[in-house]
Formats: structure tokens, sequence, C-alpha cells
């Protein structure tokens, strides 16, 4: 399998390491010097300097024997022209990243159909639907959703009060009879832990836990959680992405606050939200944020284009009273800072995007993909198909690699939470908890 | 900071990968009735339980960073020349340890440098672990472990970096391992054409495989006494020339003529025309010197003797037909000028490389043209392309380290009291992977006669020029070992 990535920024990077990793042949193109030094120094990819939009230099990565590739440089036009040359070139698979939603949204460009796009990514939109997810579940983290939604995967620190502190996890068996949930994994002083019976949790612990949507209440109880509801959100920064956001969660009937410093974008927005009440003003400004009441906040959500902004204006809202703040982080070092700064969420473009992307070119035997930021693990939903290699074996006996815990099975619309003699039948769908370099065993167990 | 555990952990997968070919020189000495197995197969054992230990006692975790990378590889070699002495120093081929190191780190490097005077005396096996030494080191210890054991693939880069001869590594294909087994299977198809060359020219398997060892890795060890001298043959001496060339170009082309159908990649190629007008040139003007001084009978008998000895000498293998000791002085000068010239990058030779001789006369060049129009902007181009800024730095300062080493070494030769065209050029031979050398050190002597201390200043002369200076230099560098 040959793939081309152009563009070597945190998406191309990361996605190229993925792969790289998974066993594809991969060729990034990259048109600054620097940085393509670098992926070839850390990467086992092969790199070109040049410009993706070229077809010499496409053709120099070897466009013709290519079967799918990802453009994802910062610039619309550059991603545009690559897939309608890849198209012409009869690559198979043709992934853009385009930002423009006059692009993206186009009807007559039919999603980007026209333009030779598979499948046309605009990060905002789906940081926007992340930042929903994480609205709506105000004790989690990372929301993960698998088999249309009906099963969550949650990243929850556990909190001093919780119950199920101080005892192995095996103890909870009595509880799992009636709401099942499985940990899949802890994330302790930042080393990943994969939990077995014997595991006792600790205070401070970060887990990710499957279950069903329905029973994620009574989960977060054990946890020492209490979910309550969410009313008010302020959305810190009026750019695209904070747009999208605003628009969104009036969709859903959330009292929206909205804070951005120019006057003539506040008055654009205005036009644009009907329901928002749009602020202007300094989102790192405390007067400010104390007026419009953020100690009544149940979400604070900073969205601007400067992360430093995003985390000042998150770390006052929290001091300040608000309930749950999520910051926007471009750059993936700084993920593991948030938790301890008290940040209770962090999004990651990146990390969603490429998470995107990879659900993509694994498509066909990955339903769905959640990626952990930062933790290098990823949650994965895989279909049984008759001829899979573990239809019809229970779990014990299917041989699964080491790294891999199998979180929920959804049989005919049931979900399973599984224990080591449930068995694979075709058609289930499998929600499975991955270290990167077990999944391409992964794949051919399931393919 | 340097982390020890994984450095060693790493280095003992390079060092395991010596023991499978240690074992192939068993059959040779079970079909010659040779005594030699037992030492053998102690040294192999010897290597495996080592880099198993090392292996086991040592941290996994971990990808190796840009300056581990640098010292799992310097260190890969150190220790496989260091275990690759065992079977001669169980056999007891030399009386010393130092020696049996020397050997073997001549076998490695492909120097072909010997301390042994009668070499037909050494049994099959030994003889045959010898030369292969050669094969292995040619295209790389390193590139050999990546090629058969993917654990090496996480930060393997560095690794390929640090071993691979050239300015810049370039990969055949996106992925690490799959480079090193297509370089390993194009070498493979070479040298088995090769072999096939020899045995029908009536060599015995024995002598064909060994002899292919010495081309294809540009080494020049032989097991007879006058090494490709012995056969007297003009067809033996054209097959084995013919390789030699080969091997000391750049496999990256071989690879493209081969796998890609792209046939024109040699002559397009600016590295592989230079480094043919420099074998041409100098054939010619070698045999005509020859012919005017008397020294051979016919223009075609200088003409082959001319063709051998500077392929011989600037792929740096070292074979010899003739000993050009005896040959009027302009032919010394230029075997001992070759000596730092040395193959292409990507090749299996050794020495600066033609593409830095060749980028250093252009920047010259353009530094001239500069005098002339200060004005002027001239970028300077290879195959088409505008050379970076760091790379032609890296050449000059690669070129200046080079001859650092060259003139200390020298000197330090020198000192001990051997005379100057002994001195410069045991070092030139050394530093350079050529092996044999002129004066005391010539074609038909050896470097027996050395003592203990130059024996150690040559084999490190050696490593040096086998990983092309900064890989073995900045481990002197404080700097590398500041946390």
């Amino acid at each position: 399998m040959k793939t081309i990535i152009i563009g070597a920024g945190e998406v191309g990077y990361h996605i190229a390491e993925r792969l790289s990793r998974e066993g594809h042949d991969v060729v990034v193109i990259e048109r600054d010097a620097a940085v393509r030094a670098r992926v070839q120094d850390q990467l086992d990819v092969m790199t070109i300097e040049g410009n993706g939009s070229s077809p010499r230099v496409l053709e120099e990565a070897g466009i013709r024997e290519a079967t799918t590739l990802i453009a994802v440089a910062d610039i619309d036009e550059v991603n545009v022209a690559a897939c309608l040359l890849a198209k012409e070139y009869g690559v198979a698979t043709r992934i853009a990243r385009v930002r423009d939603p006059d692009f993206s949204e186009s009807e007559f460009l039919g999603r980007g159909k026209r333009l030779g796009i598979d499948l046309l990514i605009n990060p905002n939109i789906v940081v926007a639907e992340e930042i929903l997810d994480l609205v709506k579940t105000p004790a989690a983290a990372e929301v993960g959703k698998f088999a249309e939604g009906k099963v969550l995967m949650l990243g929850i620190q556990v909190s001093s009060r919780a119950p199920i502190l101080n005892r192995p996890l095996r103890s909870l068996r009595s509880f799992h009879t009636t709401t099942p949930f499985l940990i899949v994994a802890v994330l302790r002083h930042e080393r990943l832990i994969l939990p077995d019976g014997e595991t006792i949790l600790e205070e401070g612990d970060h887990i990710y836990f499957v279950s069903r949507r329905e029973s994620v209440n009574d989960i977060l109880t054990l946890l020492g959680k209490k979910e309550s509801i969410v009313e008010r959100v302020m959305v810190i920064g009026g750019g695209r992405m904070g747009l999208r956001v605003a628009q969104l969660l009036e969709a859903e009937r959330f009292k929206v606050k909205l804070i951005e410093h120019r006057q003539d974008r506040c008055e654009e927005l205005s036009e644009l939200l009907k329901e928002t009440l749009i602020l202007h003003g300094d989102g790192t400004d405390v007067r400010t944020l104390v007026e419009e009441g953020i100690a009544d906040m149940d979400a604070v959500v900073t969205v601007t284009d400067d992360e430093a902004t995003n985390i000042l204006a998150a770390l006052l809202a929290k001091e300040q009273g608000a309930k749950k703040v999520m910051a926007l982080i471009k750059r993936p070092q700084l993920l593991h800072l948030l938790p301890h700064l008290g940040i209770d969420a962090a999004i990651s473009p990146r990390t969603l995007t490429a998470s995107v992307i990879l659900k993509y070119v694994r498509k066909g035997k990955v339903l769905s993909i959640f990626e952990m930021p930062e933790n290098d693990a990823e949650t994965l939903e895989m279909m049984v198909t008759a001829e899979s290699r573990v239809a019809g074996k229970a779990i014990r006996d299917a041989g699964l690699p080491s790294g891999a815990i199998i979180g929920a099975v959804v049989h005919q619309g049931e979900i399973v939470i599984p224990r080591g003699d449930t068995v694979f039948r075709p058609d289930d769908h499998v929600v499975i908890f991955a270290i990167p370099s077990v999944i391409p065993d992964l794949e051919k167990h399931f393919a | 900071m340097v982390r020890f555990g994984l450095v060693l952990n790493r280095t003992s997968l390079v060092l395991v990968c010596i023991v499978p070919f240690m074992l192939t020189a068993v059959p040779f000495s079970l079909y010659y009735r040779t005594d030699d197995i037992p030492a053998i197969l102690l040294a192999a054992g010897a290597t495996l339980a080592v880099s198993l230990a090392m292996y086991l006692l040592t941290s996994k975790g971990g990808e190796a960073n840009h300056k581990e990378g640098i010292l799992i590889t310097t260190l890969g070699w150190i220790l496989s020349a260091g275990f690759g002495a065992l079977p001669f120093y169980f056999y007891g081929t030399f009386p010393t340890y130092t020696d049996c190191y020397f050997e073997a780190m001549s076998g490695f490097t492909t120097t072909g440098a010997s301390v042994l005077a009668e070499i037909e005396k050494q049994p099959a096996g030994i003889l045959f672990w010898r030369s292969l030494t050669h094969w292995i080191g040619g295209m790389g210890i390193v590139v050999l472990s990546l090629a058969i054991l993917p654990a090496l693939g996480a930060g393997g880069m560095q690794l390929f970096k640090a071993e691979v001869p050239g300015p810049t590594a370039d990969k055949l294909v996106p992925r690490l391992q799959d480079t090193a087994k297509r370089l390993y299977v194009i070498y493979t198809i070479i040298s088995a054409a090769e072999v096939i060359f020899l045995v029908a020219g009536g060599m015995s398997l024995f002598d064909s495989l060994t002899h292919m060892f010495g081309s294809m890795g540009t080494g020049g060890f032989s097991p007879k006494n006058a090494s490709v001298g012995h056969y007297q043959s003009a067809y033996v001496d054209l097959v084995i020339t013919a390789f030699m060339f080969i091997a000391g170009a750049n496999f990256l082309l071989h690879y493209n003529a081969m796998a890609r159908r792209d046939f024109t990649a040699h002559l397009t190629d600016e590295e592989f025309r230079f480094y043919s007008g420099v074998v041409g040139f100098f054939t010619v003007t070698v045999a005509l010197n020859l012919i005017l001084q008397n020294i051979y009978p016919s223009f075609l008998l200088a003409l082959r003797h001319s063709l051998f000895s500077v392929v011989s000498i600037i792929t740096t293998t070292g074979f010899a037909t003739e000993d050009f000791e005896k040959w009027p002085s302009y032919g010394h000068y230029v075997l001992l000028f070759l000596m730092f010239v040395g193959g292409c990058a990507g090749s299996t030779g050794g020495a600066i490389k033609c593409v830095r001789v060749w980028m250093l006369l252009k920047m010259a060049a353009n530094q001239v043209f500069r005098i002339v129009h200060p004005k002027a902007v001239r970028t300077i181009r290879y195959n088409g392309r505008i050379v970076p800024a760091e790379v032609l730095s890296g050449i000059q300062s690669m070129f200046v380290l080079y001859m650092t080493v060259f003139i200390l070494s020298s000197l330090a030769l020198a000192w001990l009291g051997h005379d100057a065209l002994t001195a410069i050029s045991a070092i030139a031979a050394t530093l350079g992977n050529v092996g044999p050398g002129l004066g005391t050190v010539g074609p038909v002597e050896n470097y027996s006669h050395f003592s203990l201390t130059a024996k150690w200043i040559c084999t490190f002369c050696m490593l040096v020029g086998r990983l092309e200076v900064y890989s073995v230099v900045v481990l002197f560098f404080p700097e590398f070992w500041r946390r």
C-alpha cells in the first residue's frame, strides 16, 4: 500500500507516523526543507521537497503506483489541486483537508466529489462536533462514540470520593450485571496501563471506559462524579471555529454567550447567529468575564486562533467558577499539560482530523475510531464478517494480540460487555482499545 | 543524554547478525577437511551468547535518537570486529589478539590490509571467514541488521545515515527495512553473477566465492599469497576488474537500472560519469607511461595491468595482479592519489568518494568565477538540482576532518620510525579502506612488521574511514557526552 501525504504539519506528520508503523509505504511531500529533513530523520518514510500540487513533484513521489493521497498542506488550493491531479493519475483514494466552508459546503461541488476528493475534511466542523459532545457530557475529558452513538467511550479523572477506589477491579463484577461497563485503560502519571481484574485504581487516575450511553450516569456515580444538567455555555473566540460551535450549540437549545474582541466581526456574528448573545470584549479580561456571569457557566469553550489566549482564558474561567472549561490546543506537545493546570478537556484539531483520516484510510474494516490525544493508543470499532478469522470464536480463544482489549460487542443491536467466553459472530460490531503496534495484526484478525 | 541500556540493546542486534555468517565457513572446513571447525563454532557460540546477554540484560523501550544512532553504529562496528576476530584468535592464526583484531577490522571495513604473511597455509574455514567479512562490511553490518531484524527499525534512519557512505543517505523505497532488503538483494544478485563468471573461467568455487567477497565488498583479501596475480589470466583479471568497478559505483543506480528498468540511470548520473572519467583517464595515462618506460612488451598488456590497478585502488579494493611498486613513479603517484578519491556514494568503496571530490572541484570553480564576477549569483547543482548549503559545508568539513586524521595518523607512524612513504601510504590505504600501500606495505608485502601501536593506529583509521569520519570523530568531542 503506497500512500502519498502532502504537507508535514501536525496532521500530516502524525498520519505519516501512524501509517508507516502500520506497514504502509509512505511518501511525504513537504515544501519546507527544514521540516522535510526532520520528517526524514524521525520517521520511516520517504520524503520529497516540493510543492504537492506540482505534477513533476507528484510523479517523483511515485503517484502512478500510489493507492491513497492525503492532502493536508496548509493551503486549501494546494490540497484541491493535488486531488484533482491524483484523480487523473488514477489514485484510488483521495483525501483533502479544506478549511474554507465555501469549498467544503458547496452544493455544486458535492462535498468535494467534483474536485476528485473522496473525503473532504473541514477540521472546523469536526472540532465543533467534538466540542458539542464534550459540552453534553460535563464529566468527561474525552468522548468517543461507537455503534452509531449507542456505545460511548469516556475519559474521566477518578475523584477522591469515588467508591471504586482502593479495591481491585474484579470486585466490580456484581455491579457489571446491572450496568455493564469495562475499563479499558488507565492513565497514571502519564503512563498507560492496560488493566486486569487485579488492578486497583488510585486517586488521580485518568480512566477510559466503554459503556452503553444510557448507563453512563450510574457509572459516573461509581467514579464519584455527578452528571449535571448543562444549560449555559460561553464561547470565547468568534472566528470560523467559534461561529461553528455557537451554531451547533444554538441548534441544541443551549444558552450561548460568545465573546469576540473585534468589533466588525461581532457585527458579522450578530447577523449569522440568531439566539447567541454576542459580546464585544477580551476573553482574558477578568472583569468582562465576571460581568457576563462566568461563575454561572456550565461550560466554557475557548477557541481563539491563539492557543496561549485559549489556555489563559480557560484558566481564568475555571478560577472564576465555571464548571467545565475546554481549550482548543493546536500543538500536541502541550496537551498533556492541561490536566495539571485544571483545564477539564483539551480539544486538539490535529488528533481529531487525523482520526477521521485514519478511519477512512482503513475503511471497510474499521467503522469508527477514537484516538487518545498523546497517549499513543486508540479505540477502534471493527466489524466481524463471515470470513474473519475471529468469527465463531470466543474472545479467549481468538488469539488477539495482548495490546488490545475488547471494550464492547454489539450483537444485533444489543450491547454486550464482553467476557472471556463471549463469542464473535458475523455482523457483530466490536469496540477495541488498542496500542498502535498491534493494529495491523488486529486488522488481519477481522479481515 | 545517551541511554546506554538502549545503545547496548540495539548494538546486540547488529552483532548477532554476524553469527549465521560465521557458520557458513563450516561447510568449507568440512569439505577441505581442515582443523578449524572448533575455533569457528566456539567463536560463533561466544558471539551469540554475548549478544543474547546484551539483548536480554538491557532495556528495549524507546527509539534511538540522533546521538544514540551514531553510537550504536560505531559500537556495532567495533564489536563486530572484536567478535569477528575470534575465529582467528581461537584457531591461533596470529600470535596476538591485536593481529586478529587488525585482520577482522580490515575485513569488515573492506580495507584488505593484512598482517597474514603465509595466507595459503591457513585452513579453508578461516580464509573463508576472512574474505566473507568483506562482503558483510561492504554493504554494511547495520544495513544487514536492518534488513533481517525489524527490531532496529525504530530510529533506524540514524543508524543508516551513520553507516551508508556519501554526503546524503538516500532510500530506495519509503521503508527503511525494504530499502535495506533491496540493497542486499541487488548486492546478492550481482555477487552471484560474479561467481558464475569466475567459475565459468575455471576457478574453483571456493576461490570464486572468496574473490567475489573481496571484489564486491571492495575489500581485497585474497586466499592466495600472490592475490589475483596468482591466476595469471586475462579473463580473471577482466571479470574481477568489471565487478570491482560495479561495486565501486552507487547501488542506487544499479537498483534503478535493474528494478526500475531505467537503463540510462548510470549515463545520466554526474558522479558515475566523473568516476568513469577518472578511471578512464588514469588507466590510459598510466598504460602510456608504462609503455614509454618499457615496463611491458605490449600496450594491451600494459593497459590490462594499468586498468586492474587503477580500478582496484580507486574502488579501494586493493587486489593486485602486479607489484605496482616496481612501476615508474607516475604509476605510484597516481595510485597514491586515487587512494584519496575512492568510489562513489552508496557503493561498497571507501575514502572521500567521487561525489565529494567532484563537489569540491565545483565549489572551487565557483569561487574562481566569483572573483571575475563578484556580483554573480551562481548555485551549485548536482544532477540538475541545487545542492543545499549544509550539504556543501558538510562535504568541506568532511574533507578537512579526513585530511586531519590522515596527517595526524601518518605523523604518528613517522614518529614510530617508519619512512615517509610507508607512513603516508599506510594511512592513506587504511583510512581509505584500500589495503596495500607503498614502501614497506606494498602490494606484495603486508602490515605484520608494524608494532602493536602502529597496528592500532591503522585499525582506528580503517574504522574512521569506513564510517566517513564524522560518526567516529564525534565521539571524541566532549559536547557529545554532555547532558
